[in-house]
């Protein structure tokens, strides 16, 4: 089954579960969650069902395309349900099969990790889920966004594109994946992953950096003080990949790394904020 | 009649951490239920007298055969037998309006009282009058109806099960209800009765589920339930479990298994076995409720290109597998991975076991060839940017502060050490946090300081600087002899961190123990007492190292001197009772604070090397036949003196001295330099010998002697002489602490 294919049956089966197919954000963001696809629409009470493929950058992780699983950028597939339906795991468990994996063959085990991410304010508990030992996903009931308790809960299922496919695909790096039928994932990504690499350790501009951080916080502030959210958040996002740049270039302590990411996370709760109010009115 | 119980909460992956804690809390909540509600079996009593004591929780009691509780990471479950059916009847008596009012002048009722009988059911005739303090009441007997057990289950289970606490918990449904993770179903039988209730949405029956899967299992009877489980593949109770899992560590054969078989057969051909710990092996067992033991291997290559520490945690941490050594201990390159399935094909699950870790092994050394490219020393600048402890200052201040203490503590006792060698190292000590392995590294992130002499070695540092190193981390290679400025390293390491904690206000609590403090705490004492060191913790001490974190921090210090000087206490308390086996009592005597205690509750004075040292004397002195009457005598003496008025240090005149007795007394007490010189060389047990010998002497005083004579002279003289004994008893311990 090429990857093309594993997108194309999860989108299929998540159709029948009554998702919506959503579409990746148009900028960069480290994970499925900073989609307002997700962090905007779990806020508030309407029931929201969605799921989409989004592609990852965690410039820390990029390994020069030298390592067979660590990459700067990776493709997600993520889903939300909201409400959580009480069968969760077992609809989880059936789209495995779908992609042709046999439960009953393999060690499939649910592992606690509660899952917290700071710059968004979110915290949620859940697990990784294992596949004969290979963690192929993030099982998470959201508990809090944007500092804001959610009810009803949601449930996050992140899959990992590249690990599962792997594993369908008996392959042992990720560059030798079929992504179609003669084309593999490395003839798409190997150059760009390599050249991302070099940016994001070696190229990247500090000075930059540091100056459209500033700039983007503020516009984001700016914009959301007029009520328009959507551009608003879109700048905090970009403060948040900023940082995550810099973050690759060591180009800020610790100390200091902690100060952006609460900046950050003042921008996500305004957002959040705002959502919950517009969504009341 | 009697009937079984069996209630199991069925969930979704529990964290294994947390399943014994909250099956002791189930069953200890069913417990207080049928305790409370008089429906404990017979069997069961003693039992639960035991567990009702004060601190009796705690307490790790084998259970009666009445009793059984199972877990697995999906399901909680108790099952308690012979169980009556329903409560007994019972007479109880009830009160009534007061007598004035319940009688007419003529005697007949008045309709109060007439009220009250039909209220309670009771005929007129039967009802009597009683004394209620200082009035008169009416009364009746009546017979309660004993309700059925059930039904008291019925409206009790879903608090019992609502109150299991858990260090983590979670909202998943409307009514709100928490819990570590979603629950799904509940089996809940008294007999082959459902004991019907509904909670977080779920509603109780006899379904219960199988592997995932699987068909789910009808539980048609309480006492059936392990048996219906194993049958579908599911080992629920976890002591049989964990057999399963750890093979019981390679021993003896599975019957039923050849697969088992031949891994045992094969370890014991390459002579391998487990080198994990023991909580590792808890904790598979509670990952796992469908134990299938799979023997892999991994590349040999990486046993050469990466330290065994390294493999170790790649294997241990996240993966939870069970790593093998060969006869020399050295690390092999099979393990044991345990998966959760009965039907899974055993070579495709090997097959993805051995790829996750060659992956985590390849990243490994990626970090690890990376940082050895730099010099440990040239990561030192980067500790002043990263932040120890928020409101602490960076690493780097750290050791800075570690540097001046070191110096303060080799001055101030005069050990004969190479201070630059030991400042050398200090530098050193937190610059692999600086390293990617740990900086980046997730799981190895462990391996802290342990990594640094890694480093350290393979850049060929000085081999006694790397000896200094791990002295930090490994307090059981500290030898004072071998290493002193490893020794001293470890101590000030621990100091500093002990005395940041209260700085914070991070002070431990319960379960809660945010900076580590109390495992440091419990280091630092045992390293001191080991070494024999002649350390002091005291106020001047924590006074010092709070004015070196004065330029660090600029938070305004709090006063937890109390919460300083008990921590202590608890640490040297723990370290006798743990590793040395004393008594509580003597624990007590010896770590008494005396009066001193009493007029400054935050006064602290602890040499835990003396302590330990009298303590142990006391331990070799019990046998002796003098020893009770010597703890006698010397709570006699202390109730005595415990008027201040009566405490005379005056010089004792033998021209005063009287009777025979105190004249002897007087005679052996002016040898007593030999106590003192005993005591100054703190050699506790010929110290206590001598006050054994004395206690003969003592004895006839007292019999003998009246203290409180009529002769103020003579009284002040045999005050005195009193006096100089209890001062003696006080150099070794507060003797009143110790039970006679």
């Amino acid at each position: 089954m090429t990857l093309q294919n594993i997108i194309h049956k999860l989108n299929e089966y998540w159709m029948e579960h009554n998702c919506l197919i959503g579409q990746p954000y148009p900028g960069e963001v480290g994970a499925g969650t900073y989609n307002p696809l997700t962090f905007l629409k779990v806020l508030g009470t309407e029931p929201w069902n969605v799921a989409y493929v989004e592609l990852s950058k965690r410039p820390k992780d990029g390994r020069y395309a030298e390592n067979p699983f660590r990459l700067q950028a990776f493709h997600q597939y993520q889903v939300i349900l909201k409400p959580a339906p009480s069968n969760v795991q077992d609809i989880y468990l059936k789209s495995l099969s779908t992609l042709g994996i046999n439960l009953k063959e393999h060690d499939i085990r649910f592992v606690e990790d509660d899952w917290e991410s700071e710059t968004l304010g979110a915290r949620g508990l859940g697990w990784e889920v294992w596949l004969n030992g290979m963690e192929i996903t993030q099982f998470t009931y959201f508990q809090e966004m944007g500092n804001i308790e959610l009810n009803p809960v949601s449930v996050e299922i992140t899959y990992g594109l590249g690990r599962i496919a792997m594993f369908i695909q008996k392959k042992d790096s990720i560059f030798d994946l079929e992504w179609a039928n003669g084309i593999k994932y490395g003839d798409i990504y190997k150059k760009e992953e390599y050249e991302f690499c070099k940016f994001n350790f070696e190229s990247a501009d500090i000075q930059l950096g540091l100056e459209l951080f500033n700039k983007f916080e503020s516009e984001a502030k700016r914009l959301m003080e007029q009520g328009l959210l959507y551009p608003g958040y879109d700048y905090a996002l970009k403060c948040s990949h900023l940082l995550n740049i810099l973050d690759s270039r060591n180009a800020i302590s610790p100390d200091e790394r902690k100060n952006y990411i609460a900046r950050i996370r003042r921008l996500a709760n305004s957002a959040a904020k705002l959502y919950v109010q517009k969504d009341k009115e | 009649m009697n009937r079984n119980f069996l209630l199991e909460i069925g969930t979704e992956e529990l964290p294994a951490g947390c399943l014994g804690d909250a099956s002791e809390q189930l069953k200890n909540g069913l417990l207080d239920l049928l305790g409370s509600k008089f429906l404990l079996p017979e069997v069961l009593k003693s039992y639960y007298e035991e567990i009702c004591k004060p601190g009796g929780k705690l307490l790790q009691l084998p259970y009666p055969d009445e009793l059984k509780i199972y877990y697995t990471p999906r399901r909680l479950a108790v099952l308690i037998l012979n169980i009556p059916d329903t409560q007994e009847d019972k007479k109880i008596e009830v009160l009534g309006p007061p007598k004035e009012l319940s009688f007419n002048p003529d005697g007949t009722m008045t309709q109060a009282a007439i009220g009250f009988a039909n209220s309670q059911g009771v005929p007129v005739e039967s009802i009597k009058t009683k004394a209620k303090g200082k009035k008169e009441v009416i009364c009746c007997e009546k017979t309660v109806t004993g309700k059925p057990t059930i039904e008291i289950l019925k409206s009790a289970l879903p608090d019992i099960i609502k109150n299991i606490k858990f260090k983590k918990s979670m909202k998943w449904e409307p009514t709100g209800v928490r819990f570590a993770r979603p629950i799904r179903w509940f089996v809940a039988l008294f007999g082959e009765d459902i004991i019907e209730f509904e909670l977080a949405g779920v509603k109780s029956g006899k379904i219960s589920q199988g592997l995932r899967g699987d068909i789910p299992i009808t539980i048609d009877i309480p006492d059936k339930y392990e048996q219906l489980l194993e049958e579908k593949g599911i080992i629920p109770d976890p002591e049989k479990r964990k057999i399963h899992t750890a093979l019981y560590e390679l021993g003896y054969p599975y019957l039923d298994s050849p697969d088992l078989n031949n891994i045992i057969e094969f370890t014991q051909k390459e002579k391998l076995k487990f080198m994990c710990s023991y909580e590792l092996i808890e904790e598979v067992t509670n990952l796992v409720e469908s134990p299938k033991v799979i023997l892999c291997e991994f590349d040999k290559k990486y046993l050469d290109l990466l330290p065994p520490e390294i493999i170790i945690t790649a294997m241990q941490f996240h993966q939870r597998y069970f790593t093998l050594c060969n006869q020399e201990s050295k690390l092999s390159n099979y393990f044991i991975a345990v998966a959760n399935t009965k039907e899974g094909d055993v070579k495709k699950i090997k097959e993805g076991y051995e790829n996750v870790l060659k992956g985590r092994l390849e990243d490994a050394e990626f970090f690890y060839n990376e940082d050895l490219k730099t010099p440990l020393e040239n990561r030192v600048e980067k500790l002043k940017s990263m932040v120890w402890q928020a409101g602490l200052g960076s690493l780097y201040d750290k050791t800075q502060r570690l540097v001046i203490l070191s110096e303060y503590i080799t001055t101030k006792y005069n050990f004969n050490l190479d201070l630059p060698l030991l400042k050398k190292s200090v530098a050193l000590c937190k610059a692999d946090l600086a390293a990617n392995m740990i900086k980046d590294g997730k799981e190895f992130t462990s391996l802290e300081g342990l990594y640094g002499t890694i480093l350290a070695e393979k850049q060929h540092i000085d081999k006694k600087i790397v000896n200094t190193l791990k002295c930090r981390f490994l307090p059981d290679i500290c030898d004072v002899q071998k290493f002193p400025e490893g020794v001293l390293l470890a101590i000030v390491d621990r100091l500093d961190t002990i005395v940041g904690a209260f700085i914070l206000d991070k002070i431990p609590t319960g379960s809660s123990d945010p900076l580590g403090i109390k495992r440091a705490g419990n280091e630092l004492i045992e390293i001191i007492i080991k070494n024999k060191l002649d350390i002091s913790i005291n106020r001047q001490l924590i006074n010092k190292i709070k004015e070196m974190y004065a330029s660090n921090i600029q938070k305004k210090d709090t006063d937890n001197r109390i919460k300083e000087s008990d921590f202590f206490y608890e640490r040297i308390k723990k370290y006798l009772e743990d590793k040395r086996n004393i008594r509580y009592d003597i624990i007590r005597a010896v770590l008494s604070k005396g009066d001193i205690y009493i007029s400054d509750p935050a006064f602290m004075d602890y040499n835990p090397f003396n302590i330990c040292e009298r303590a142990v004397a006391f331990y070799h002195s019990i046998a002796n036949q003098e020893f009770p009457t010597l703890i006698m005598l010397a709570k006699r003496i202390r109730n005595i003196l415990k008027s201040p008025e009566l405490k005379i240090q005056s010089e004792i005149k033998e021209t005063v001295l009287q009777e025979p007795e105190e004249k002897e007394l007087f005679k052996a007490i002016e040898k007593k330099q030999v106590f003192d010189k005993y005591v100054e060389n703190k050699d506790y047990v010929n110290a206590l010998k001598w006050l054994l010998d004395l206690a003969p002497l003592i004895n006839n005083f007292f019999d003998k002697i009246l203290i409180m004579a009529e002769d103020i002279n003579l009284r002040n003289n045999r005050l005195a002489l009193i006096n100089l004994v209890n001062s003696s008893f006080e150099k070794i311990a507060d003797f009143s602490q110790i039970a006679e």
